[in-house]
């Protein structure tokens, strides 16, 4: 029966494409998965293998890395800000990466988080310029330069310039370039002031696209399922 | 003409589905309210559970349950499906039942009648 043949062929053809579907888009949940297992890799990285000096690239946000050099001499506050709901003052250091390191063959600066102190009381910090490091933390994404125009406060603590924004752009004119893009947060170069809480890893994310992976793939087998009953006696109440 | 060991095979599936069904409703009613809490409901304003780590974390893990149980849902869908020789439509009827809230008790309530007619016939 002719009729019959094409209905067959039509189920063949959309059950073939809803199973391409569903194969690609666990496909796709399946490499968010990978992807995200990897930006939260304990096992920090050589910083050559995840940023370049003066590149821009959201990629490594979140990825641990290693880096060896020496801390220079710039050390910046950032006011009015929050950390676990307490008001806090940030603490940014310059850091130059050693030339060996950086992949390039010449040094470079790394802007790095170092920690945190009340508004209130907070403690000049300590000058570490020249003071060889190797540091391990993680990356985070830098942010934008403050407005023009907008009023820088005075500093509460001598010697320290305030910055709004915790923006290696703006540093750029008055740290040696070239500049990373990103920013490190490390528990190192902390003195007196209080290391940021580490990130919790975001393991559950990596979970859920696996889930959502595996239950795209499900679909597609319940589509083959679906597509064989309608070939063989389902829906033939309407031909008869 | 089906003979009474199939009836029972039919009621059995019809029971599945529909424990399913309840259950299905129940979690996609609370991913409802859990999307309402995550995002915010009026643009400029703050969800609703911004404020708490636990909720917000509570919200994702019923998010994470109900996608396995949706698949168990479909399976014992298709399942019942394929033993009445239902049509695509009502397929898509039990498919939706389970991504629109409330359909499913609606779509539960018609198949359990539905089936029962057709044992009675």
């Amino acid at each position: 029966m002719p009729s019959s043949a094409v209905r067959r062929i039509v189920i063949a053809v959309i059950t073939v494409i809803c199973m391409g579907l569903a194969g690609v888009l666990g496909a796709w949940q399946w490499s968010r998965a990978q992807h995200q297992g990897l930006a939260i890799d304990p096992i920090p990285a050589p910083i050559h293998e995840v940023m370049q000096p003066a590149t821009l690239g959201g990629e490594p946000i979140g990825r641990t890395v290693e880096v060896s050099g020496e801390w220079g001499s710039g050390v910046a506050l950032i006011p009015d800000r929050e950390i676990d709901g307490d008001k806090a003052l940030l603490l940014i250091r310059e850091f130059t990466v050693a030339a060996d390191v950086t992949g390039t063959g010449e040094s470079a600066t790394l802007m790095v988080l170092v920690g945190w102190a009340s508004p209130e009381d907070p403690a000049v910090p300590a000058d570490l310029a020249g003071v060889p490091a190797t540091l391990i933390g993680y990356i985070r994404a830098g942010e934008a330069p403050s407005p023009p125009g907008v009023p820088v406060p005075s500093p509460a603590v001598d010697g320290v310039e305030f910055a709004l924004a915790m923006s290696p752009a703006q540093f750029a004119s008055s740290w040696p370039s070239p500049l990373y893009t990103l920013v490190l947060v490390s528990p190192d170069g902390t003195g007196l002031y209080t290391e940021l809480p580490f990130p919790e890893p975001q393991t559950q994310l990596r979970l859920q696209n696996l889930a959502y992976a595996i239950e795209w793939w499900v679909f597609g087998l319940f589509a083959a399922v679906v597509g064989v009953r309608m070939m063989r006696d389902n829906g033939a109440q309407e031909d008869g | 003409m089906k003979s009474s060991r199939d009836d029972r095979s039919v009621r059995a599936s019809l029971k599945r589905y529909q424990v399913m069904a309840v259950i299905t409703g129940i979690f996609l009613i609370l991913v409802f309210l859990g999307v309402a809490l995550e995002y915010p409901l009026w643009p400029g304003t703050e969800a609703l559970a911004a404020g708490s780590p636990a909720l917000l974390e509570f919200i994702n893990m019923i998010q994470f349950i109900h996608g396995f149980i949706y698949i168990v849902y479909l399976w014992v869908a298709i399942d019942l499906w394929t033993r009445m020789r239902w049509s695509l439509g009502r397929l898509a009827v039990l498919v939706l039942g389970g991504v629109i809230p409330v359909l499913t008790f609606v779509a539960e309530r018609r198949v359990a009648r539905d089936v029962a007619a057709s044992l009675e016939s």
